[in-house]
């Protein structure tokens, strides 16, 4: 290999998507050709110039301090309001395998873990949270489409049948893998797109002392967390929760029509 | 928001807030000086409202993917731009707007002091921007680049190529200066 030839391949060389067999001929022509080296050598340089100059990022005074506080004043308050999702929906269906496993892998390391030592379990702040954090930007959805395929999705994720029921005044959007209390669950989000106003429906499987610190009725436990409120109810060792922002009396309407449907 | 314990929170705080810094970093060149440290807040709230599902061995990934998304929130709220990527988006320059970034005279008039190399960096579509941060300064792998940015790795490779290649095109009259490559190769 000549320097003409070689020239146009040196960017390639320093971006590394040159292939084996034409680095190496690069490679060899660089031991003969001070030209080449120099600019190889120079790009070096520059680029760790580069680097060191654009980690160069003067942090304000206090940052760190002012987060702890920011976290601190945030854990007695409400989650802040979250944008609505755009129309599009992206599907991240090869996250969404990570994730999976991620999550299934979680699940044993929370079964291994001590118990004794975990926090008592907040569960309608917990699945206020899931809610808050997910159903607002579909982007965060792992997979789309009509209710049976929705439903038939979480098949080989959960230990447990899904459902897909419908929700008065909101239409399916989809669904992702979340945990409560650390153990995989399903989460099936609905949108009323007029309102702006979305409904999260999560199944799991109970965990223990989950109702606690909640209101319970004949059917519901029922929970607010800020402007977010939940109404759980029972299927035999399954949980279903209906979480969505609005009001107490707004969530068990919901959940209501829901269990009769079952 | 979830009622935590002293030490979920502890933990929390001695997992995540020695990446302050790095997350601040990048926030900085996302959204400019002014609302760096708005999206950094943002970023850490996020954290900590999601650390329950959090089981990996190292946050920073997890952090950044945080920040992505809530930067993305943030160009959605303002409605300038869909700011979905999509997962394999050819991005050009001038082929979209920029969402959320400050302009280079609202960065000057912010007091954001910057040299050729950030200004060349800015000069970078975001997501081109982003990759190049991650790999180049924050030292994430291809993959966890993959992860944060929910591209295959594949896209990573590309994008951070041209990203480097323009940074370069970008810094040639700068890099002739100060007596680096005074060829232009091709």
């Amino acid at each position: 290999m000549n320097h003409d030839e070689a020239w146009p391949l040196l960017d390639p060389l320093l971006d590394g998507t040159l292939d084996p067999e034409r680095r190496w001929l690069v490679a060899a022509h660089l031991g003969e050709c001070p030209r080449c080296g120099a600019y190889l050598a120079d790009q070096a340089r520059l680029g760790a110039m580069v680097r060191a100059r654009l980690r160069d990022v003067p942090t304000p005074p206090g940052l760190t301090e002012r987060i702890r506080l920011h976290l601190a004043q945030a854990e007695g308050t409400a989650a802040p309001p979250v944008s609505r999702r755009p129309r599009q929906l992206i599907l991240l269906l090869p996250a969404a395998a990570v994730l999976a496993l991620f999550l299934v892998g979680a699940w044993w390391l929370v079964q291994a873990r001590d118990d004794q030592s975990a926090p008592a379990l907040d569960l309608a702040g917990e699945l206020a949270a899931t809610h808050t954090l997910f159903a607002h930007d579909d982007t965060l959805l792992e997979v789309a489409g009509d209710p049976a395929a929705v439903a038939a999705w979480f098949g080989d994720k959960v230990p447990f049948p899904v459902a897909t029921p419908d929700v008065p005044g909101y239409e399916l959007q989809g669904g992702r893998l979340v945990t409560v209390d650390g153990r995989p669950a399903a989460m099936v989000v609905y949108e009323n797109e007029a309102a702006q106003q979305y409904v999260s429906l999560v199944t799991f499987a109970a965990p223990v002392g989950d109702l606690a610190g909640l209101t319970t009725s004949d059917v519901f436990a029922t929970g607010t967390q800020g402007e977010v409120a939940v109404a759980i109810w029972s299927e035999g060792d399954l949980r279903h929760a209906l979480v969505a922002d609005g009001s107490q009396a707004d969530v068990l309407r919901l959940a209501t029509a829901v269990v009769d449907q079952s | 928001m979830p009622q935590h314990d002293g030490a979920h929170t502890r933990r929390f705080e001695a997992l995540t807030l020695p990446h302050a810094k790095t997350v601040y970093r990048t926030a900085y060149y996302l959204v400019g000086r002014q609302e760096a440290e708005d999206l950094t807040q943002e970023t850490f709230l996020k954290a900590y409202q999601a650390f329950d599902g959090f089981r990996g061995p190292d946050p920073k990934p997890w952090l950044f993917a945080i920040l992505r998304h809530a930067y993305l929130d943030r160009c959605r709220r303002r409605s300038r731009e869909p700011a979905i990527v999509a997962l394999d988006f050819d991005v050009s320059p001038g082929s979209r707007p920029e969402p959320c970034a400050p302009s280079a005279e609202e960065r000057v008039l912010h007091g954001q002091l910057e040299d050729d190399v950030q200004s060349a960096l800015w000069a970078l579509p975001h997501d081109w921007r982003l990759v190049l941060l991650l790999a180049d300064v924050e030292d994430l792998s291809y993959r966890e680049i993959a992860e944060v940015m929910q591209i295959p790795i594949g896209t990573v490779m590309s994008r951070l190529c041209r990203a480097r290649r323009r940074l370069r095109e970008h810094l040639g009259d700068y890099a002739r200066r100060v007596g680096y490559a005074v060829e232009q190769v091709g």
